[in-house]
């Protein structure tokens, strides 16, 4: 079997390709998705609106997920069969959220009341909420 | 992948990443599923009390986040080794990705057992089942992962695997970044907002 130096140390079998463009490639996204991860933790530290905050989570994590699906699994390269039915899978998890989130925008201030005073109990006994007090039998 | 192997369906893909994207097509239903459940609760439900943030140990599960990144990329890495027909190197990345996957369900241990004792259980609230379902079934896929990486250590060191024919190197892979795709969904969704 023939064997060749590759261009980042090694070498390379007869038959096998030369992969130290893709290797490049990984290592930037790699880059990118710890930058992602940093930001995402600085941004949730922010105290920004709870909804600007949520946005900018989602959005930073569905980059982070299109990163690793398009260079990591090798989506960019598949053909339609793979990328349509996945497609077709993330729909239908949107279908399963968007379809019944209406529905709660329906209570929203009763809801948020009782959250709140949840809370207020959890501070006012210093205990985490659903948990027993300081004493009383664990779960 | 050989092209031998693809010749002869009639996809053009190959059977063992078609059966393998078919499973992960599932896998994305089940966290699917659960996700949406625990997002239309927290947006809707009195009885989602989330911790505050202090309680959730930001800073351990940001650590754990780059151990997958960084086991991901490892992973990827050893997959361009053996296309390369490079075994030695392609032993070595799959060994740092095994590596990764022990660090994270080490830390993670170690979180489940902190967040226990300050009251974050199964039966506290909704939080509570939601972050331990989630989770363990995350940490399950970690650890269904380590055995496949184990195995195709083993197989890689006995030469099962060249340039040609590497179809369990790429499955496993997929597999792999899939659970890496998982937790960086659920790092955000449990821990930060």
């Amino acid at each position: 079997m023939s064997v060749k130096a590759t261009t980042h140390g090694g070498t390379v079998k007869h038959g096998a390709v030369d992969k130290s463009a893709e290797v490049r490639t990984y290592l930037v996204i790699f880059g990118c998705l710890a930058v992602l991860t940093l930001m995402t933790v600085g941004v949730a530290y922010m105290n920004l609106p709870h909804a600007a905050g949520v946005v900018i989570a989602l959005v930073i994590a569905a980059a982070k997920v299109f990163l690793i699906a398009a260079f990591f699994m090798h989506l960019r390269g598949e053909g339609r069969l793979i990328n349509w039915s996945l497609a077709v899978c993330l729909a239908l998890v949107l279908v399963l959220i968007v379809f019944v989130l209406p529905d709660l925008g329906i209570h929203p201030i009763e809801d948020a009341a009782r959250r709140a005073a949840h809370e207020i109990e959890a501070v006012s006994h210093g205990h985490y909420p659903g948990t027993p007090p300081a004493g009383a039998p664990a779960h | 992948m050989s092209t031998a192997a693809i010749a002869e369906t009639n996809t053009g893909i190959s059977n063992a990443k078609l059966g393998t994207w078919t499973f992960l097509a599932s896998e994305i239903m089940l966290f699917g599923g659960l996700i949406s459940a625990y997002v239309i609760l927290r947006s809707g439900s009195a009885h989602m009390v989330v911790p505050p943030r202090s309680m959730m140990g930001v800073p351990l599960a940001t650590f754990n986040t780059f151990a997958l990144i960084t086991s991901s990329v490892t992973m990827v890495l050893a997959l361009a080794a053996i296309q390369e027909g490079n075994v030695q190197r392609f032993a070595r990345w799959i060994g740092c990705t095994i590596g990764g996957g022990l660090i994270f369900l080490i830390v993670k241990a170690y979180e489940y057992h902190h967040k226990w004792e300050e009251g974050i259980t199964l039966s506290s609230n909704l939080f509570g089942s939601f972050y331990y379902t989630l989770t363990g079934l995350h940490v399950l896929h970690v650890t269904g992962g380590l055995v496949l990486m184990l195995y195709i250590l083993v197989a890689g060191l006995r030469g099962r695997f060249t340039p040609a024919s590497h179809d369990r190197v790429e499955s496993a892979g997929l597999y792999w970044h899939f659970v890496d795709l998982v937790w960086v969904i659920l790092f955000p969704i449990l821990y930060l907002l």
